[in-house]
């Protein structure tokens, strides 16, 4: 599991927790808590929900329930899609729920308060939560084109409140990887510069790491371990001492625990300024999104969720495969489609949320070299079969981006970043940006047409150059990353709502930059500078060379 | 006199900073009043990289930007 370095996975299994309401984040929610692993062992999901049948409203801007839940009680039609996602999660609908269970409150228009330990709203355009008890509702707010969007970054920042609230985020080194033989990856900021510090061939753990909380043990007694290779400034690998292992003998590993905190009230909205109209339905658009992993899956999840008046949806990933450390956090795929091509998969699944919407999957690799192609300045030439097949997916893929209305960026390295926002300024369309490490997320919406800034504007010319992918895939780094569900659910919720706020011609309103701390259980949004006009766009065109990869 | 010219990424504020030999570039905007006290923050050159912990004097009469830690977040 990609999350092991950031959360206290038995805390998690063993939760229990109370859902109570219908509102329109309850689906992203339960997604969330089933992904994470939640209630897979002693805990339990307890399903508070109104005792009625599944609506057209219920299955509307959401993508958990499917279409042939309508009519069937709702609570159960729930139950059993968490199933679907992961079949050890022990959920039930359960109108008595025990006293001190953690109760998070999603109560739609009309719905009771009540009480709860955590609470989450969608309105027009914000999204609020916060400490219980439940404020009362005021005039509901009927559903428009950005609350799909919404919902899912509601959804995210309450399981993200969950977390905070069950006390499972790990502070202090992160074990990356399981025992692998008597190994184990660790991360902790500056461990392997320290332990390069004190010129021993193979250091103990114990004498490097200030964090005498962190133990290692074996059968429950604290056992000595040594750092054996350092990979990085912030990574290492240890080894246990070599000794025979009588059966039935366990190596554990005790990490730090972040103190269980209560949530802290907060209030998010795709906008800066006052005076955005939202309608009730996308205008008709055509989006390409890079990356199809945990952001883009999310992001396009939402979009296609979104009532629109038609959606061409050209999906690009360059992952070969679906993989099962991907499944922890990319919404879009489930185990039965490990191995396959994972932008087709994409948008089969897809496809399946807005049958209407307009779908193509490219799997290509959007870089420097195929910049001017995609852009029709430069024809790729040659007889070979694999240069012919490559050809025509850079004419599919330059045919979409010109025909576009904007971009949605979810790479996982800058150097992609970069290209695509070498082609948006270009072509004058809004390139929406999404980045996550760990709990931190970022988005920039770089609109050349609202003259806002760019992303070399935001993150130098030094990201052409930097083709380090952040990737779950253990051969692409030095170090497994660690990735969860949370962050990928707010992060590609706010690129959705962001990019239908300027699809809706509120550009001018749009906050430009989004950032997300999901340990401090915070997510802002800022307004921010403009382009500086002496700058943008000159460093992306005056000294183009300058700036290939070297 | 050495001057830099510091530019806030979030509210496009913009000043001008008279700075002194052996303070870093983190010192100086702390010491303008660019960035309210407590505040975290990080200061990037024209091609991002972080400066915060350099001689700001290297920086005379040049744009720097100063915008939130962690910018530097990269996966997908």
């Amino acid at each position: 599991m990609r999350q092991q370095g950031l959360v206290v996975q038995d805390v998690l299994a063993d939760a229990e927790i109370a859902v109570t309401g219908t509102g329109p984040a309850v689906t992203y929610l339960l997604q969330c808590l089933a992904m994470l692993g939640t209630a897979t062992r002693h805990g339990r999901l307890h399903l508070r929900v109104t005792d009625r049948k599944a609506t057209h409203d219920d299955l509307a801007g959401q993508f958990l329930l499917r279409p042939e839940d309508l009519d069937e009680p709702l609570g159960a039609a729930l139950v059993r899609r968490v199933g679907d996602i992961d079949p050890a999660v022990n959920i039930s609908v359960d109108h008595a729920v025990p006293p001190g269970v953690l109760t998070v409150a999603v109560p739609a228009a009309g719905e009771p308060s009540g009480n709860a330990d955590i609470w989450g709203r969608v309105g027009a355009s914000t999204v609020e939560i916060g400490p219980g008890p439940v404020p009362a509702a005021g005039e509901p707010a009927p559903a428009n084109a950005l609350t799909p969007a919404l919902a899912c970054v509601c959804g995210g920042l309450l399981a993200q409140a969950v977390l905070n609230r069950l006390g499972a985020l790990i502070t202090g080194p992160a074990v990356l990887s399981g025992w692998i033989e008597e190994r184990l990856w660790l991360r902790h900021p500056g461990i392997g510069r320290d332990a390069r510090a004190t010129r021993l061939e193979a250091p103990v753990l114990s004498g490097v790491l200030a964090a005498p909380d962190f133990r290692i043990l074996h059968d429950g007694e604290p056992v000595e371990t040594r750092i054996t290779t350092v990979v990085d400034d912030d990574n290492v690998v240890v080894s246990l001492p070599r000794r025979p292992a009588p059966a039935g003998t366990a190596t554990t590993v005790r990490p730090i625990r972040r103190i269980g905190a209560p949530v802290r009230p907060l209030t998010w909205t795709p906008f800066a300024a006052s005076g955005a109209a939202v309608p009730d339905r996308m205008p008709a658009s055509r989006v390409v999104m890079c990356g199809a992993g945990a952001l883009g899956g999310w992001a396009g999840a939402v979009l296609a969720a979104t009532p629109a008046d038609g959606l061409d949806l050209c999906v690009v990933d360059m992952d070969g495969e679906v993989e099962r450390h991907n499944l922890n956090r990319q919404v879009l795929y489930t185990g039965a489609d490990i191995g396959r091509p994972k932008a087709h998969r994409a948008v089969e699944r897809l496809a399946e949320i807005n049958p209407s919407a307009e779908l193509r999957g490219i799997q290509t690799v959007i870089d420097v070299h195929s910049r001017d192609q995609l852009l029709g300045d430069e024809v790729m030439l040659g007889d070979d079969p694999a240069v012919a097949a490559q050809r025509a997916r850079i004419d599919e893929l330059g045919a979409a981006l010109r025909a576009a209305d904007a971009v949605l960026s979810c790479p996982d390295n800058q150097r992609t970043r970069w290209v695509l926002n070498h082609l948006t300024e270009r072509l004058g369309i809004p390139l929406v940006n999404g980045a996550v490490d760990g709990f931190v997320g970022r988005v920039h919406v770089c609109d050349p047409g609202d003259s806002g800034r760019c992303l070399v504007c935001w993150l130098g010319r030094a990201v052409a150059r930097d083709p380090k992918r952040q990737s779950c895939t253990d051969t692409t780094g030095p170090a497994p990353v660690p990735s969860i569900v949370t962050s990928a659910a707010i992060v590609g919720g706010v690129q959705a709502a962001t990019l239908i706020a300027e699809l809706t011609g509120n550009a001018a309103a749009v906050a430009r930059f989004h950032a997300f701390d999901g340990a401090e259980g915070d997510l802002t949004g800022y307004r921010a500078a403009g382009r500086d006009a002496a700058e943008c766009p000159a460093h992306l065109f005056l000294d183009t060379t300058a700036e290939e990869p070297r | 006199m050495t001057t830099v010219n510091f530019r806030n990424a979030l509210t496009d504020s913009y000043q001008q900073v008279e700075v002194q030999p052996g303070q870093t570039v983190q010192q100086a905007v702390e010491a303008s009043g660019l960035i309210a006290a407590g505040n975290r923050f990080s200061v990037r050159d024209k091609d991002g990289q972080v400066v915060d912990n350099r001689d700001a004097t290297e920086f005379a009469g040049r744009t720097l930007s100063v915008g939130l830690q962690g910018d530097d977040v990269v996966g997908g």
